[in-house]
């Protein structure tokens, strides 16, 4: 008796489920959640190798921060010392063989140029970060402005 | 053409100095710089997507695409710079799957909630859209449709939104994303100055001495103000940063004063410091005696929860949470008194050398002191009392509107102030601080809106929160959500939002640019065209409203909200959808249709076609046949004048980088309520918070009261959710920017790395992440970013592979309705180790 | 520092930089006479009022900071503001832009 009850409850329980389960998982186009799995729990992939050297990126315009082509982990940048300084400075680049920042990076909230990285730009990460093995979940149909250019010089765009 | 690279560059840099300059290269026009002989470039200026900080940027466009972006030198509020997200603007509408058709479920060819989602044309997808508002109308009343907006919103999508819903279906059931962000500080603002948003402005960061950061992580979530308060500490070496928060995260690479509290322990911290100032004779008397009153807020108020639950069954005062009574200023020293340094310390686990340093920064007369707070204060059960609190600090000393004291309230979106707080997108709102259950207000906007009295209905509509209750109740029959993804953005998304959306009684409508989490939630989709594919205008968290032109068109079919909004207008006859009652009154609106009345009103419609600024394209305007974002904009800012919240008139701010109101006589006013700055304040008064009838702010007795829920046995950890840097809320934009994704792919649970190996976890181990409410799996992550305490845990809400909010709590603040994102309980499984 | 990138030397590169120089009035003309004996500077625009946009081309970054300390000790100037700098390999500059299908400009700017 007891077992007949846990297994009709068990029963009711599953068509309920089952039951359930499409109504909260509709079909829908692709996004960056897989189609039709909004209610479901979805595995979790491994965390995305940090590439110990990566090209230097290709970017698609001058403004565009570079993205930081090393591992920068456990870098110490607070107000007391900044990491990423120790070989991107106009001092230390050339020994150190590392691009130095912008020369832009020396102009401070007045426009004025000053002798070092002004502090408005101390923390680096809020400009450049870094780059996982990660691939794009969606890609992008941004152009450069030499494509575009180029487009235009074919007459082959809108 | 011949251009060779370098060329093309010195065409750029010349460009570029001379926009900066204010200067014209050769036949170039004001805010447009164009060299065509050599690169025909055009660059133009809009404010940045994200968030409430309100940068300018400069965009580039060429044969109508954007090409590039950099930060606007001419901008006061960034000068030049961007975040990492802002530098990387160009490349936020170029997805590759962005929406550019209308799509409908269908089966058989019809509706159909299990269908198949199929491409219609917009004539099909309005004429469904008209059909299901109007008989839900009917057969159940205008408190059967509802509609979910933003504080991305441009100010007049906001606008006409408003009118179509409040005053077209008279549905109150209006309300925007903004409630889950800053409704809290809404309300901190009408309890204590009777009048929203902050008395200062971000020039107060270069005079301030001292700057709290109190539940914000300005490092990430505001980086360019964030490098104003970096230029400031380093330039001046003795200005001091505290920075308390839940967990330790990068604002603290900056902070001398570094404190990692308990959760909910901030009102405790809070009494504290301000029976530290009594008890230290720091009170402002003369301040105090002429500017404030004290008043005790009413008690044990609730968590917003369900009306069955048994938290809400047994709160005193969860129906009437907003009230309070006078006391004086010795009742006020009594009711703290109990506040002690011990207690702080004890309950909030921080040190009490650093609670009474803290302390001294608000007492020290000689210190200015620049509060900054953001989600950690709003996203709370108790979040209208903390920004009372706050306030409290700076009302006692007497730090405030004055440079560099500043009590300032953060804002996550680019117009959550000037969409949805100015406009008044809130289910309790109309434009400009009026209330629907004001009878004047209504009056007002009726008189306004040109439409018979009666017309808004008196009775607040459903919040964000009981939006999702109501659907999932089958209440609400029709929703259509625009800039907004609350399927992954809004709480208990398993037992609440997610039900709610898909129970069969409901028809939901999202328009959006790309297929988000809530689009694939959704019955009919629309495309929408997103930033610069509009004109459009956003006001910032410093009262600073900025417009921009249409730079480039949108994709396919791709419309505006603003385009989509009063396009159904005009699909809708009056007469479906008013009582007999109000036709009576207007008998020649009989015939009519919504758009007609709410839009082609002889103000709406006042300006034409050749107003329109010849440079640039105006999709909208062409459509319509005037231009309708002066119209809108027009009619919005009559609710404001002599009000203290005064606009300038439209076409000032295509010229300007925006201007902050109160705009007096062409000026604009940096700090408010002070002789000398406020325009509004009377000679010989010093300070009048005019927000209130006695011209005086409130100071708030308020006790400590305990959580929604929290850790037990069964589920041992905090959970508290946030954003990073590289993503902007729910991820929609920033994880299709190749760069910006590469940089921060997938959310991850921070976690102790104690903790961790308690768990028998190791950073990268697959876990499952359980509440009461739902699961996630995560792979754990013990180092990075954040530097997690022990029992907390922090996940960020923007990857839709993982949607945290079917973990979290739908518990709100009683007054405000905001949900607390920041504490619910959870535990952990291990999955698999990796 | 093995993590760096080493393989970028600074003596292929070309910077091209502009700059907004603050002068006195009765100082603009003067000042441009003093730019028009030197190949590496152009200027773009003059205001009377006192604002000369001038665009410069240099091998190295740090001859840019020379020339805004240059111009900024240079008679009537009040200041000398950098708003655009972008780097590319010395050998593409040359190149005419609309031949080329990828990108590989090393720009920074404001």
């Amino acid at each position: 008796m007891k077992y007949r009850l846990v297994l009709i409850l068990g029963l009711v329980l599953a068509a309920w489920t089952w039951a359930e389960a499409p109504g909260l998982s509709p079909s829908s186009p692709e996004g960056l959640r897989p189609a039709g799995t909004l209610g479901e729990t979805t595995p979790a992939t491994p965390i995305p190798g940090d590439p110990r050297e990566v090209e230097r990126e290709v970017r698609n315009y001058p403004e565009q921060p570079p993205v930081i082509p090393h591992i920068i982990r456990g870098y110490q940048v607070d107000k007391r010392f900044n990491r990423c300084l120790d070989c991107h400075s106009r001092e230390s680049a050339p020994s150190a063989g590392a691009p130095m920042v912008s020369v832009t990076h020396f102009m401070d909230r007045d426009g004025q140029v000053r002798a070092a990285v002004s502090a408005r730009r101390y923390f680096c990460t809020q400009c450049h970060v870094p780059q996982t093995d990660a691939e794009p979940m969606v890609d992008s149909d941004f152009h450069s402005i030499d494509r575009v250019l180029q487009e235009a010089a074919e007459g082959g765009q809108p | 053409m011949n251009l060779t690279r370098r060329e093309f560059a010195k065409a750029n840099a010349a460009a570029a100095a001379a926009s900066a300059a204010g200067m014209a290269l050769p036949a170039a026009a004001e805010n447009l710089i164009t060299n065509d002989d050599l690169t025909e470039l055009k660059w133009s200026k809009a404010p940045c997507r994200f968030c409430g900080t309100g940068c300018s940027v400069m965009v580039a466009t060429k044969n109508d695409r954007i090409v590039a972006t950099h930060g606007d030198n001419q901008a006061e509020v960034n000068r030049g710079l961007n975040c990492v997200k802002g530098y990387f603007l160009s490349k936020i509408l170029y997805g590759r799957d962005r929406l550019t058709q209308p799509l409908l479920r269908k089966r058989n060819g019809q509706y159909d909630k299990e269908g198949d989602f199929e491409p219609v044309s917009w004539d099909e997808a309005l004429d469904i859209m008209a059909e299901k508002f109007t008989r839900a109308i009917r057969e159940h009343g205008p408190e059967s449709v509802g509609m979910f907006g933003s504080g991305q919103w441009t100010v007049w999508e906001g606008y006409a939104a408003s009118k179509l819903m409040k005053a077209g279906f008279r549905s109150n059931n209006l309300d925007p994303n903004a409630r889950h962000c800053m409704a809290s500080a809404v309300g901190g603002f009408a309890r204590t100055f009777g009048m929203d948003e902050p008395m200062g402005v971000y020039d107060d960061i270069e005079h301030a001495d001292a700057f709290v950061l109190w539940g914000s992580n300005m490092a990430e979530m505001h980086p360019i103000l964030w490098t104003r308060v970096t230029d400031r500490r380093l330039s001046f070496p003795n200005t001091r940063v505290a920075v308390l928060s839940t967990y330790k995260h990068r604002s603290f690479d900056l902070a001398d004063l570094p404190m990692v509290m308990t959760p909910n322990a901030d009102i405790v911290i809070l009494n504290y410091i301000a029976n530290y100032i009594i008890q230290n004779d720091a009170v402002d008397r003369n301040f105090v005696d002429a500017h404030t009153h004290f008043v005790k807020g009413v008690e044990d108020i609730g968590y917003g929860l369900r009306p069955e639950d048994p938290r809400e069954l047994a709160a005193q005062n969860n129906q009437s949470p907003n009230e309070w009574e006078d006391m004086s200023f010795e009742q006020f020293a009594d009711y703290v008194r109990p506040y002690t340094l011990d207690r702080a310390a004890k309950e909030s686990n921080v040190p009490k050398n650093r609670l009474e340093e803290l302390a001294r920064l608000y007492a020290d007369p000689n210190k200015r002191v620049t509060t900054f707070w953001t989600m950690g204060v709003n996203q709370h059960t108790r979040g209208v009392w903390v920004n009372n609190l706050i306030y409290n600090l700076h009302l006692l000393t007497g730090k405030i509107a004055t440079p560099g004291n500043s009590p300032f309230s953060l804002t996550g979106q680019p117009s959550a102030c000037g969409t949805a707080r100015e406009v008044g997108t809130f289910s309790h709102r109309l434009p400009a601080g009026l209330v629907v259950a004001n009878e004047e207000h209504r009056a007002k906007a009726e008189k306004i809106w040109k439409l018979p009295a009666g017309t808004i209905p008196p009775k607040p509509g459903l919040h964000a929160v009981q939006q999702s209750r109501a659907l999932k109740d089958g209440v609400l029959k029709v929703y259509w959500t625009q800039v907004t993804n609350n399927i992954q953005a809004g709480p208990n998304t398993q037992q609440e939002t997610l039900p709610g959306w898909r129970n069969p009684e409901a028809f939901v409508i999202v328009s959006d640019i790309y297929p988000t989490a809530s689009a694939q939630a959704a019955d009919l989709i629309l495309p929408a065209a997103g930033w610069v594919e509009k004109e459009g205008a956003y006001g910032n968290a410093e009262r600073r409203t900025q417009f921009w032109h249409q730079l480039v068109n949108p994709p396919g079919d791709a419309r505006s909200d603003l385009w989509q909004t009063m396009a159904l207008a005009q699909r809708i006859k009056v007469a479906d959808v008013w009582p007999q009652e109000l036709l009576d009154q207007a008998p020649d609106m009989q015939d009519k249709t919504l758009y007609d009345i709410l839009y082609r009103n002889g103000q709406v419609d006042a300006y034409p076609l050749d107003e329109t600024h010849p440079d640039y394209d105006n999709f909208e305007a062409n459509e319509f046949g005037y231009y309708v974002q002066k119209g809108l904009f027009e009619e919005y800012r009559q609710f404001g004048l002599g009000k203290g919240k005064d606009l300038a008139e439209f076409d000032r701010y295509h010229q300007e980088r925006g201007l902050r109101w109160p705009v007096v006589n062409g000026q604009e006013t940096l700090w408010r309520y002070r002789e000398g700055s406020d325009p509004y304040v009377e000679a010989g008064t010093g300070f009048q918070f005019y927000g209130n009838p006695d011209n005086r702010a409130r100071i708030f007795a308020l006790p400590f009261e305990p959580p929604a829920e929290s850790p037990d046995e069964q589920y041992p950890f905090w959970l508290s959710t946030g954003r990073v840097i590289e993503h902007w809320h729910t991820g929609s934009m920033t994880q299709r920017v190749p760069e910006l994704h590469k940089a921060v792919p997938d959310a991850l649970v921070y976690m102790n790395n104690e903790d961790a190996r308690d768990q028998g976890f190791r950073r990268g181990s697959e876990v499952r992440l359980i509440s009461r409410r739902g699961e996630v799996r995560l792979r754990v992550e013990t180092r990075g970013r954040v530097s997690m305490p022990r029992g907390v845990v922090f996940v960020p809400f923007f990857d839709a592979r993982h949607l945290i909010n079917k973990v979290t709590l739908d518990a709100t603040d009683p007054i405000s309705k905001q949900t607390d994102f920041k504490k619910c309980a959870v535990r952990l499984e291990l999955v698999n180790l990796a | 520092m093995t993590e760096h990138n080493n393989k970028h030397r600074h003596n292929d590169e070309l910077h091209i930089a502009s700059l907004i120089v603050h002068v006195k009035p009765e100082h603009v003309e003067p000042l441009l006479e003093s730019m028009n004996d030197d190949p590496t500077l152009e200027v773009h625009a003059t205001d009377p009022a006192g604002k000369v946009v001038v665009v410069c081309e240099h091998k190295h970054h740090r001859a840019i900071l020379d020339t805004v300390e240059r111009l900024e000790h240079t008679p009537g100037v009040l200041g000398c503001v950098l708003v655009y700098h972008e780097v590319m390999e010395a050998r593409e500059a040359g190149q005419e832009l609309i031949a080329h299908n990828t990108t590989d400009r090393q720009g920074v700017t404001a």
